[in-house]
């Protein structure tokens, strides 16, 4: 935990969406965790899609100095041209005039976020031995999210380090090689839990990745918008499948912004 | 530490300012309560009470028909509902969800510190696939914008103009100007637009790749004409 920062603010950025109305969920249910801690003297979000925008951002904040934090699953495009751009950034640490802006690494590359993966495993697949279930951590592959498959398999080959117990733990993707959809074959215990890497239940991993599996036979509405949750586990194959939430929505993700501040601290801000 | 943003807000409730978008603001015991503009006349006991910054941000996510609503200053915020507020932070934030940078982008613009992005400035520092933004054309600019950004669509006021010197040519004055009131007036605070929003930049891209491809398939047509089999 860190300590108490009476002078700084903190804003989450966010990809949010003007079509998904979850999108921007996570970011602000994270933002409210914090900013109950009273730890930082004012807490805000912002969106690349949504409202406030980040140019707008920055106008909402009155302290001396402000946390930036990309609630962003890896490096890329986002965290490298697009949120430095709109913000004005000109490296870590950027002397903006009214205030002074410390851009932290994304949440998702941090160490804690095997953590995160660990608990959402578990709880998906509650009271199942460990030695029964084959772990799938799912991403997007290609394009514009190349960095977040070297997030994913740093993650897997953490895991498989610890000997935690698995039968197996694979990485997996929608679009590139091991395709999810391939899931059965790239299995053999007679459990799979598969957890998104992804910030949100947005499109991909609330609406893509079940048809992928076979749990829908077409995408379902937003999560937001339909009644009944998933109800795990689905029988497919013969196995059982238990398909958690996107990892940014576990509210320990809380806890990871401000372990990123902290090794921001540790590792790019002089001693005072 | 003091924060000069929650105290102009405090100057302004002091005057007898209670009204932004369409929601209206009144003291309440020692904390504030908050209604629809369309609810002023309705009995309290017949609203839906909300007692939270987070409770209005999410009755804000929807309209009336349980659509999401992406831009908050469109003019379907629901009614039906009465919030109350302890005290200023909590009704600080409540108009930061309701009406997200709302205060501070008029505070900051009163003060000077804030100025507006042209249409052209947004579009042109754009990359990837919002780069050919900058390839709109004036008259489609202007069209576009008229047909996005009038009251019926967003209450925001658009202070930004096409390239820093062109004004629209397609808004009553009191759209694109911003009334220069301080907050110790007590006037409606005015929802400024000083940098335009993703819904529009989205809307751009479109127009500009649908003319794109017009403009191909035109040549196309030309070209098989030309050249019959
Ligand atoms: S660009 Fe500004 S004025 Fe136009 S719709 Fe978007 S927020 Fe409203």
């Amino acid at each position: 935990m860190i300590s108490p920062k009476p002078s700084s603010a903190l804003i989450l950025v966010g990809h949010g969406s003007t079509l998904n109305p979850d999108s921007s969920q996570p970011t602000h249910d994270h933002a409210d965790t914090i900013r109950r801690t009273g730890l930082f003297s004012e807490v805000h979000c912002a969106f690349w899609k949504e409202e406030p925008s980040m140019r707008e951002v920055l106008r909402m904040v009155d302290s001396p100095e402000v946390y930036i934090v990309p609630n962003f699953i890896s490096e890329g495009y986002f965290t490298q041209n697009v949120i430095p751009r709109e913000f004005g950034l000109s490296g870590r640490t950027t002397d903006l005039g009214h205030t002074v802006a410390h851009y932290t690494d994304p949440v998702g590359i941090h160490p804690s976020m095997t953590r995160l993966l660990l608990k959402r495993a578990a709880e998906v697949a509650e009271g199942i031995p460990l030695t029964d279930c084959s772990l799938i951590i799912v991403g997007h592959g290609t394009g514009l999210n190349d960095n977040s498959t070297k997030a994913i398999k740093d993650q897997v080959e953490i895991i498989r380090a610890m000997n935690c117990g698995f039968a197996e733990v694979i990485d997996a993707y929608m679009e590139e090689p091991p395709l999810i959809a391939d899931w059965a074959t790239l299995t053999s215990a007679p459990n799979v839990i598969v957890v998104p890497f992804f910030i949100a239940d947005g499109l991909h991993s609330f609406q893509d990745i079940p048809v992928l599996l076979g749990m829908e036979s077409e995408p379902t509405a937003a999560a937001s918008q339909i009644e009944v949750f998933r109800r795990n586990p689905y029988h497919l194959h013969g196995r059982q499948i238990y398909y958690s939430s996107a990892i940014g929505t576990e509210p320990l993700l809380a806890e990871v912004m401000l372990d990123q501040i902290a090794a921001f601290d540790t590792d790019h801000k002089p001693a005072a | 530490m003091p924060s000069s943003i929650n105290s102009a807000l405090a100057s302004w409730l002091a005057a007898g300012g209670s009204s932004i978008g369409e929601i209206s603001i009144t003291p309440h015991g020692s904390g504030w309560q908050l209604r629809h503009h369309a609810d002023s006349s309705t009995d309290p006991a017949s609203l839906k009470p909300l007692d939270s910054p987070e409770a209005l941000r999410e009755m804000a996510k929807w309209d009336a028909a349980g659509n999401y609503r992406p831009l908050h200053s469109a003019p379907n915020l629901p009614s039906g509902w009465i919030a109350s507020l302890p005290d200023l932070a909590s009704l600080r934030l409540a108009l930061d969800f309701l009406y997200p940078a709302a205060l501070a982008n008029w505070l900051r613009w009163l003060d000077g510190t804030a100025s507006a992005c042209s249409l052209r400035d947004t579009f042109n520092r754009q990359s990837g696939m919002y780069r050919v933004t900058g390839l709109i054309r004036d008259s489609e600019a202007e069209s576009l914008v008229t047909s996005s950004c009038h009251d019926g669509n967003c209450l925001r006021k658009v202070i930004w103009n096409l390239d820093g010197t062109t004004p629209w040519a397609g808004f009553p004055p009191d759209k694109t100007s911003a009334p220069s009131s301080a907050p110790e007036l007590g006037q409606p605070i005015p929802i400024l637009c000083l940098d335009l929003c993703p819904i529009l930049l989205a809307a751009a891209r479109e127009t500009v790749k649908k003319r794109m491809k017009s403009e191909s398939d035109a040549a196309k047509a030309a070209e098989a004409q030309a050249s019959p089999a």
